[in-house]
């Protein structure tokens, strides 16, 4: 595990000693790159590159295109047209962009609709893909598109004009876990562009957070083993630890809303890994396992059965809404015991003292699993596509690389430096445990603003996320950023990040996965209230049966072929 | 009528009322209050929730008054420079398209309300199919696209100028309420049935006109989906596309929260949600009085009769 | 009242009129109707059938390149796969119940409110309950269920506390399968009984003022003159609403059931709309699918809407067609 860490920071290291050398190169320094891509007159069979100039060389047309990009709308981005972002790549392509802004509400099916009547599709798409799990525009969706004839594959771009997106690929090459892995369809061609957000707030999903109120009341400490944690929860439900004579203690709780809101989730990767970014798939040794139909999935639900039939895991977690859970967590009785979520400060009112100074993150348990965190893969969302329709393909792809270097990156999410940030001081440390870069001066972040277009572009997300600096971190931010640097150490490794199906195999198994993840879901919560009982031999393997007939074999069989393909 | 004559009708009235009745209207007051209360409870709520800071809807706290009084989920609604264009084209595609429904609802309604008329069930069956069954939206989006209507306004007028369900509610009441003794005796005086139509069915029907009406111009009031579809400028947006996109942006997803500012967001959604139903019904609100004017009880009855 | 058109007209009246200028003022007075059903026709041929020609996809492969005429037949193939979808004798079980259930539960309680409204004797009360009545109706369905949940909520409701006074704790209703219509169709009746009920409310304010004194004067009660007056009117109007509601079974609203849904109450919350929704959250949506589900449901909508107009017709004489 703690390779795995070093590997990843190392990569962050490499990205960014490979951008700024290209960010050096690409300066404006007038030096034509080789021969390799000569605009005229040599047939290189690349289109649209008559129009374009060599990689390396600013601006990016020759002469000055218009392009027509389709893009989400958003309330914090003021006007794509004036925007800053907007201005400097238009400055630095060349290029004047006319935007198409649509609105977020259902743009899936907007987008779709329009391809699907080839309706003037515009030059190209950038983050419109929708949400992660959702994405019709994912490496295994986007083939279908190209088969019609809509969307163009652009490894060829790649290899002509794409520096910053090929140090990206190698940054975070890896067997199927690597991003080139991840965003190759399953013909061997790339049809987007990514982006991604390295951090590793987002990288551990799933953390607990302990009323620390109770411990002190009681005298405990943190649990790490099984049994030491279902004592901590037995002793939140008996001893009443808010000392007000009731017992309104709810030890733990949360909401099947959202798969990182449940604390059964949590619970479950103590026994076996339990990944709910992907329909709870791992591999070991290029195998594909599927945890819920394990035995030690089972062991699993018997200590979730009896920690809920107990009551120290709240039922009501498995019919109630977030809000529920807020209002639990920042009641001001204190009966909160306990949630997980994958962001504290999403959780727990910023505003409220008291409740800010309730909770602490706590480690996961140690069971058969080992000591091993819930994971969420770096899965590239597709955050721009060119479309058939566009003349100018080779110009927008190196507007698209463009943006993947640090500069833009940068630039798309911090701003300006002097401006909107400025050098982290020297020695500081970030709340990651991590030398820290850059400090911000006007927040730019999920606010209404017009200096960037809010992430929608192709990039390389919170650049500086784990090294930012901050003089006076508000204490929920700081226990957040503590917790999710430890469970990073704990990072499970054996997960299935995804499975790239052709179409025909997505033919085949496209609503088995669905199905299988309801049926997972279900049956989760009931063997977890005591509907069904994991200790009754009958049950479990009525149970098991039950994936049968929902086609799990199936399934397995088509998944093991994907996972080999992708290994390589 | 003088003061007292009016008092004196009035006791005189209610003494004659016999003790049956006494008891039916205490039960019939009694059931209207005890369900004008079930339906006034959650309002209040609901305005007490919209009137609250964001956090004490979060909390819960909210019953029937304002906890942390607060305008900013109105504010929030209100500060969208797109609200004004929001409501007034709304208005346009209200007014505009609830009278393109009324012409061709009771064009069609009227002749398939007479069984005197060859063919009409053929023609019932023509219309009736359409309520059941739809291409789809690729279809039908095609053909918008087709006729050069995409992104214009006539858009969110065009595609849903007929109700099929409002036509058949209209032509009920037609055949119920329009005495054929009167269409009989025009006949005989020669009149038309362009003239019957307008002088004496719609007159009559001024009940049914009026909640047909009502229901349409509800229905354009809170309609979205044909402007989601349809339309891409934000100029052109009826209001129900501009609150849904200001509700979507506040509805941040919590993974993605990193300061403070978020947070304060993402509660001020909750008390948006609230101010949201009362900007966008008020207005209906304040018209209904009007459509409630045409409740009139059989007008013309009399002229039959003379 | 006979006036509906209930017989044809009487043939071979006696009248000042001849014969011949008779037929002419036939043949003109419903070349005049057959005008005035010009225009909602061809609205009706060019946006209602010409795109239903799209229903074609249901039986092929649909390929966006090729368009909808394009595409390789396929038969009854996308229905094959709905019909083999795991648990949709449940989902369609579901489906039905749950509308059919919302649709008759629904009829009386407007008719209810439009009488009681009709009969009150002060017009200002009146006025003032119903303005009250429909109101929630527009309040949209995602703070509706939101009440709902916090109304029933097992520890901070308002039914737990009274509960907790009398020393009995409330269940989980969410949690419940059984619960679930239930609470799906009476939260359902409470925010539209006040809107349905206008429509009841016109209807009986085109009765005849004079039907109600000569009534009294033959010592009908009140509540006779409801029943025999009142009720009268209201019938036609209910029945030509049942008939409509039930050619929309089918189409039960995705929203409402989705937000009231839960892994514990799913097996009878799980309905066509909902299934379909997490079927397209693979991403890519497969249009030949969706258009033949949605063929399926209008088949199913059209074969109740005829038997209950059938029915309707042999108990009460008046339907749709």
């Amino acid at each position: 595990m703690k390779h795995v860490m070093l590997k990843k920071v190392a990569t962050l290291l490499i990205i960014l000693a490979l951008a700024v050398t290209t960010a050096a190169c690409s300066g404006g320094s007038g030096l034509p790159e080789s021969s390799a891509s000569e605009p005229s007159g040599i047939d290189t069979g690349i289109p649209g590159e008559e129009y374009c100039n060599p990689a390396g060389v600013f601006p990016i047309a020759k002469e000055t295109v218009e392009l027509r990009f389709m893009v989400p709308q958003h309330a914090n981005v003021q006007d794509y047209a004036t925007n800053q972002f907007t201005q400097w790549l238009e400055e630095k392509g060349n290029v004047k962009i006319n935007f198409e802004v649509i609105p977020t509400a259902d743009m899936g099916q907007k987008v779709q609709l329009s391809l699907a009547s080839f309706s003037d599709m515009p030059d190209a798409y950038l983050g419109v893909a929708g949400t992660p799990g959702n994405e019709f525009f994912s490496a295994t969706n986007i083939i279908r598109y190209a088969q019609e004839g809509q969307v163009i594959p652009l490894n060829e771009y790649i290899e002509a004009y794409g520096e910053n997106t090929k140090a990206f690929l190698d940054a975070y090459s890896g067997g199927s876990l690597g991003v080139e892995t991840l965003m190759t369809s399953a013909d061997g061609n790339i049809y987007y562009m990514p982006s991604i957000a390295p951090s590793i707030g987002a990288m551990t999903p799933c953390k607990l957070f302990v009323n620390q109120t109770y411990l002190e009341a009681l005298d405990l400490e943190l649990p790490t083993t099984l049994d030491g944690f279902y004592e901590m929860l037995k002793a939140f439900k008996e001893n009443d630890p808010n000392g007000n004579g009731l017992a309104d203690e709810l030890p733990l709780v949360g909401t099947d809303a959202n798969p990182a809101l449940n604390p059964a989730n949590w619970i479950m990767q103590a026994f076996v890994p339990n990944n709910i970014q992907f329909h709870r798939l791992y591999q070991d040794n290029g195998q594909l396992y599927y945890a819920p139909v394990t035995d030690e999935w089972r062991e699993g639900l018997k200590y979730l059965n009896q920690l809920t039939t107990e009551g120290l895991l709240a039922s009501i977690t498995f019919t109630q809404d977030f809000q529920s859970v807020k209002q639990i967590a920042n009641d001001p009785n204190n009966i909160c015991g306990g949630f997980t979520t994958n962001n504290l400060m999403g959780v727990v009112q910023a505003n409220d003292d008291e409740a800010v100074d309730r909770y602490i993150g706590m480690d996961p348990l140690n069971g058969p699993n080992g000591q091993t965190a819930i994971s969420m893969t770096l899965s590239p969302g597709n955050r721009g596509t060119i479309t058939s329709a566009c003349e100018y393909p080779a110009v927008v792809f190196r507007l698209f690389d463009l943006m993947m270097s640090e500069e833009a990156s940068v630039l798309a999410r911090y701003g300006v430096e002097g401006e909107h940030w400025q050098a982290a001081p020297e020695g500081s440390m970030s709340p990651y445990g991590l030398p820290a870069t850059i400090e911000v001066v006007e927040n730019l972040t999920e606010v209404p603003q017009n200096v960037h277009w809010n992430g929608i572009n192709p990039m390389i997300d919170d650049f500086y996320g784990n090294t930012l600096y901050y003089s006076d971190i508000p204490r929920l931010q700081q226990i957040n950023s503590e917790t999710s640097t430890s469970y990073y150490d704990m990072l499970a490794d054996n997960y299935v990040g995804l499975l790239i199906f052709t179409p025909e195999e997505l033919e085949e198994i496209g609503d088995i996965e669905v199905t299988l993840d309801e049926y997972v879901k279900e049956c989760l919560a009931k063997f977890a209230v005591g509907e069904m009982d994991p200790n009754d031999d009958t049950v479990w393997e009525r149970y098991l049966s039950e994936f049968e007939i929902i086609g799990l074999d199936k399934y397995m069989e088509i998944g093991q072929a994907v996972l080999t393909r992708m290994n390589g | 009528m003088t003061l007292t004559k009016k008092l004196l009708t009035r006791v005189k009235a209610k003494a004659a009322i016999p003790p049956e009745d006494k008891i039916f209207y205490a039960i019939v007051n009694v059931v209207l209050v005890l369900f004008g209360i079930l339906v006034l409870v959650p309002l209040i709520n609901v305005a007490a929730n919209s009137l609250s800071s964001g956090d004490a809807v979060v909390s819960g706290k909210v019953t029937f008054w304002p906890v942390d009084f607060s305008f900013e989920g109105y504010a929030t609604v209100f500060k969208d420079p797109y609200i004004l264009t929001g409501y007034s084209n709304t208005i346009f595609y209200t007014v505009v398209g609830t009278s393109f429904n009324m012409i061709l609802t009771t064009l069609a309604a009227w002749p398939l309300s007479r069984k005197d008329l060859p063919g009409r069930n053929v023609f019932m069956m023509i219309f009736t199919f359409t309520m059941l069954f739809n291409g789809g939206m690729i279809p039908n989006y095609i053909l918008i696209r087709d006729l050069n209507l995409l992104n214009r306004r006539l858009a969110m007028i065009i595609p849903a100028a007929l109700s099929v369900y409002n036509m058949i509610i209209m032509r009920t009441f037609f055949q119920n309420s329009i005495p054929r003794e009167l269409l009989e005796a025009s006949q005989l005086d020669g009149c038309s049935e362009a003239r019957f139509f307008t002088t004496m069915v719609i007159p009559l029907s001024k009940p049914v006109i009026a909640v047909i009406t009502l229901y349409y111009a509800v229905g354009h009031w809170n309609a979205f989906f044909g402007g989601f579809l349809y339309l891409t400028s934000k100029e052109l947006y009826p209001l129900q596309l501009i609150l849904r996109d200001i509700l979507l942006v506040n509805q941040i997803d919590s993974s993605s929260l990193t300061n403070l500012n978020q947070t304060l967001n993402l509660n001020l959604f909750e008390s948006m949600k609230y101010a949201l139903i009362l900007v966008s019904c008020i207005p209906i609100w304040c018209i209904y009085p009007l459509v409630q004017k045409f409740f009139v009880k059989g007008v013309m009855v009399g002229a039959i009769k003379g | 009242m006979e006036n509906a058109y209930t017989t044809p007209p009487r043939k071979g009246v006696k009248s000042g009129i001849g014969i011949g200028s008779r037929i002419k003022l036939n043949l003109f007075r419903y070349w005049q109707l057959y005008l005035f059903l010009l225009l909602p026709l061809s609205y009706i041929l060019v946006f209602q059938y010409y795109p239903m020609a799209g229903l074609q996809i249901a039986f092929k492969k649909f390929s966006p390149r090729e368009g909808i005429w394009g595409g390789t037949w396929v038969g009854l193939d996308n229905f094959r796969k709905f019909f083999g979808t795991y648990k949709f004798t449940e989902i369609l079980r579901n489906t039905l119940t749950i509308s059919a259930y919302s649709i008759l539960a629904n009829i009386p309680v407007p008719i209810i409110l439009a009488l009681a409204l009709n009969s009150v004797r002060s017009k200002r009360f009146s006025r003032t309950v119903q303005m009250l009545s429909y109101m929630p109706h527009f309040i949209s369905t995602v703070v509706i269920v939101s009440m709902l949940t916090q109304i029933l909520n097992p520890r901070i409701g308002i039914f737990a506390a009274l509960g907790r006074s009398f020393g009995f704790a409330i269940p989980d209703l969410f949690a419940s399968p059984n619960a679930f219509s239930h609470l799906y169709v009476w939260s359902g009746i409470w925010q539209n009984a006040g809107w349905a009920s206008i429509i009841y409310i016109a209807a009986l304010a085109g009765v005849d003022p004079e039907l109600h004194e000569a009534a009294t004067v033959d010592g009908a009660s009140r509540l006779q003159r409801v029943r025999y007056i009142d009720v009268p009117v209201i019938i036609p109007t209910a029945i030509i609403m049942i008939i409509l509601n039930m050619g929309n079974v089918m189409n039960l609203g995705f929203e409402k059931v989705f937000l009231m849904q839960n892994a514990l109450n799913v097996s009878a919350s799980e309905i066509i709309a909902t299934y379909t929704y997490k079927i397209g959250l693979t991403g890519y949506t497969d249009y030949s699918y969706a258009t033949a589900i949605g063929f399926f449901n209008s088949v199913v909508n059209l074969i109740l809407i005829v038997v209950t107009d059938k029915v309707a017709k042999k108990l009460s004489g008046s339907g749709l067609f």
